[in-house]
């Protein structure tokens, strides 16, 4: 079996497979569109590899975009608010205009097994028990009855002949990353690709080999056979599941993934990707606030404090030296000490907030 | 891909079973039930003479009485640590059935009682009521198989002397009471009982009294008991008085053993007619009481706490186990005056309980006799030493005296034997 599936039947000769200098992240350009900025790092446009090369395969199945354009809108607009000091550039609006339609990578096999296997499996059962009450009021016992659920371990052993259809297996080594993130995909409504993708859609190419794949695969399948094996024995529980199996007839099928790209800039033109889940549109992203209005803000009040209380320190000179006014002076300049001293404290809230609410953010990059 | 050395060559494994799968492509194997053979009738025969054999106490195993042959139980003691049943909700359906060995079950028409003999048996006494009418009837096989049960350790012969020194211990009983027991025929028989394992955990609270000077001072306190019961025994069977049985209830379960025909090879039997969930109520019921009073008296430990009041209880059972056994004992019902009387001896103790009829007669004329000696006295001095008038004063003193000791030893007299009477 070759390393990647070769079907190329959606494809034509014009689709471009790119690379990303600064990422690595592969992806598969609709023929007669511009080169555009990767949409995973935002940091390099994408170059030409070479046209059609082997690894840079047609899917074969697509789970389609589903997210609904009102969710879509109130998720960034989630995104994009609640937060202090956030960049001018970071709006739903913003967002929701440069959104880069994305299909990410999966692989999906079938195949034939034959095993023997050997595991143990539990019944559960009920025990009987008792709670009792006495009391000297009544000089009377009440029994209440109680049911205890335990598990009876018996040991199985059998054959097995099945084919196991649409296992699961990465096709990107930053799949886990993607799961983790964003969430898992409902495979559910994936469908054939007939004809072309969505307009302008970019392809992330796979990564990972067939071969790769197969040792997630593998255990995949165990769990599939050791679960279908519990359920022969029409048991509650299984455990200690082993079996010597016989692979055969694999089939690969390429399945994509729907996912949104965006983007914003910072007050310092740097850019942060954003990425939304295509079925339920929750929003992943390195939320940045702007450390300049923050730092102003500091200033700014850093300023007024310092004013204030140097007037204050004035008013109690005046007071002591100058003018008799009974100690009203005096009493305005502790006042504006005060006032001075809370200002201090207060102007150092913009930038530590600022600061500790980018430490918390996720890393980049995203995915 | 894993490779299992426990996965032979050869497949299935030996001893196991094809089982129904749920699942198309999946067969299943599973181990088969450790079960021999089931024969409905087991023959007692020795393999050397072709005589009947029988269980021999003391030769702990089948003999045969013609050429000495001799042949152990497959399975030695298991003692205390005898595996239990839980009590399930299906319990009783998935406990094997049926005694094992064809057996014929006799219901005698005298006092209703069910028996079960060897099969070889022709004839036999009732050991309940002594009758020797019996009805041979098909045993039912709805009844749950016993799993251990506690070897004979009593010789028959040593039964008699037990109960001959039983009986002739007090003057108080019939003259013939002791010849009309040593013509009892004692039967030896496997009685049924019920063992519990289980673990409880009490909490409890009350107000204790603690004395401060002269009065009482009420403080509310908590605590916890936790105890653990092992092989709480209580009787299977209704056929004979529970006061008898619980004078002579102290086995030693280090003996016990799982059940095998051969035991019974020679011996009577009885199934349960205390259902497990009734033996299980009755051991609830005696192992609260028991917890009761160690929580009173863990409440009263503390220093100067003298009552307890408002003491409630609330008592957790958890890992609750059962076991039906057959427990040896020897039965005799011997006749006297008329009436039947019941003996039963601990088969493997030699303790021994029955009942014993005071002849009252014999102990009415005693207590008479007593009362009437201080009376009559009493009138002597004062009839017949009327003349004499120190003489009488000192009989009359020596006649109250005579009546205070006569009324104190009727009434010593009276309460011994209405102990020894316990008909």
């Amino acid at each position: 079996m070759s390393e990647f599936p070769t079907s190329t039947s959606n494809m034509t000769l014009d689709d471009a497979s790119t690379l990303c200098e600064h990422c690595d992240w592969g992806f598969l350009v609709p023929a007669g569109e511009a080169l555009p900025v990767c949409p995973h790092c935002q940091r390099a446009v994408l170059t030409l590899t070479a046209q059609l090369a082997a690894g840079a395969a047609a899917p074969e199945l697509a789970v389609p975009f589903s997210v609904t354009d009102v969710d879509l809108t109130a998720n960034l607009q989630r995104f994009a608010s609640g937060f202090l000091f956030a960049p001018p550039d970071l709006t739903a609006g913003n967002l929701r205009s440069r959104l880069q339609s994305l299909y990410l990578p999966r692989w999906l096999v079938d195949c034939d097994v034959q095993a023997e296997w050997r595991a143990e499996v539990g019944f559960n059962y009920q025990v009987v028990s008792h709670e009792d009450q006495y009391s000297d009021a009544t000089r009377q016992w009440q029994s209440r009855e109680v049911r205890e659920t335990r598990v009876r371990w018996e040991t199985r052993v059998g054959r097995l002949v099945r084919r196991y259809e649409n296992v699961v297996a990465p096709a990107m080594e930053e799949d886990e990353a993607v799961r983790q993130r964003l969430g898992d995909f409902d495979l559910t409504p994936a469908a054939p690709v007939a004809g072309r993708l969505p307009e302008s859609a970019l392809i992330r190419t796979a990564n990972r080999s067939t071969e790769d794949a197969w040792s997630d695969a593998a255990p995949a399948i165990r769990q599939r056979a050791a679960a279908e094996c519990g359920a022969a024995c029409r048991a509650h529980h299984i455990r200690e599941f082993e079996w010597r199996p016989q692979f055969g007839n694999r089939q690969w099928t390429h399945l994509v993934l729907p996912v949104y790209a965006s983007y914003y800039a910072d007050a310092d033109g740097v850019v942060y990707p954003v990425f939304i889940h295509g079925q339920t549109g929750k929003v992943y992203g390195r939320k940045q606030a702007a450390f300049r209005p923050a730092r102003n803000l500091t200033l700014a009040l850093g300023a007024a404090g310092l004013l204030i209380l140097l007037a204050s320190l004035l008013l109690v000179l005046l007071e002591g030296f100058l003018v008799e006014t009974g100690g009203a002076l005096s009493g305005l300049g502790a006042l504006g000490v005060l006032v001075a001293m809370a200002l201090g404290i207060a102007a150092v809230l913009p930038v530590a907030y600022v600061w500790i609410f980018n430490r918390r953010q996720p890393p980049d990059p995203l995915l | 891909m894993s490779h299992n050395s426990s996965m032979s060559q050869t497949f299935p494994p030996p001893d196991y079973i094809a089982v129904e799968s749920a699942v198309s492509g999946i067969e299943i194997f599973k181990p088969a039930p450790p079960t021999a053979p089931h024969r409905e009738v087991v023959t007692f025969k020795c393999p050397g003479c072709g005589a009947n054999t029988a269980y021999s106490i003391t030769e702990r195993g089948l003999v045969c009485t013609y050429c000495g042959y001799h042949q152990a139980p497959r399975h030695g003691p298991v003692g205390e640590e005898a595996a239990g049943f839980e009590f399930t909700v299906d319990v009783v359906a998935r406990a094997s059935h049926g005694w094992g060995v064809a057996r014929k079950e006799l219901v005698c028409q005298n006092c209703g009682a069910h028996t079960t003999l060897p099969a070889q048996s022709l004839s036999h006494t009732c050991p309940f009521c002594a009758s020797n009418r019996v009805v041979q009837r098909q045993a039912p096989q709805d009844e749950l198989r016993p799993r251990f049960l506690l070897p004979f350790q009593v010789e028959a012969e040593a039964v008699r002397g037990i109960a001959r020194g039983w009986l002739g211990s007090s003057w108080m009983m019939p003259a013939g009471l002791h010849q009309a027991a040593s013509r009892a025929d004692f039967i030896a028989i496997y009685l049924p009982g019920w063992s519990f394992d289980l673990r409880c955990a009490g909490a409890w609270q009350a107000e204790v009294g603690y004395k401060n000077r002269d009065k009482i001072k009420w403080r509310w306190q908590t605590g916890a008991v936790r105890q653990s019961f092992s092989n709480h025994l209580v009787s299977g069977t209704a056929r004979i008085p529970p006061r008898l049985l619980a004078s002579i209830w102290d086995f030693r379960l280090a003996g016990l053993a799982p059940y095998e025909p051969d035991y019974l090879a020679g011996f009577q039997a009885q199934a349960y007619d205390t259902p497990l969930e009734s033996a299980w109520k009755t051991a609830h019921r005696e192992i609260r009481e028991r917890t009761v009073q160690a929580a009173r008296a863990q409440a009263l430990e503390a220093d100067k706490a003298q009552k307890l009041r408002n003491f409630t209880l609330n008592v957790d059972f958890a890992d609750e186990e059962w076991r039906y056994l057959l427990l040896p004992f020897y039965l005799a019902a011997y006749e006297h005056g008329g009436k039947t009387y019941q003996v039963v001896i601990n088969g493997q103790s030699g303790g021994i309980a029955g009942q014993r009829p005071a002849d009252w007669l014999k102990v009415g004329a005693v207590v008479a006799l007593l009362l009437a000696a201080g009376p009559l006295l009493y009138l002597f001095s004062i009839l017949g030493l009327s003349q004499v008038t120190d003489a009488a004063s000192a009989v009359a003193c020596l006649a109250v005296l005579l009546s205070m000791a006569g009324i104190a030893a009727a009434l010593a007299i009276l309460a011994a034997a209405a102990r020894l009477d316990d008909v």
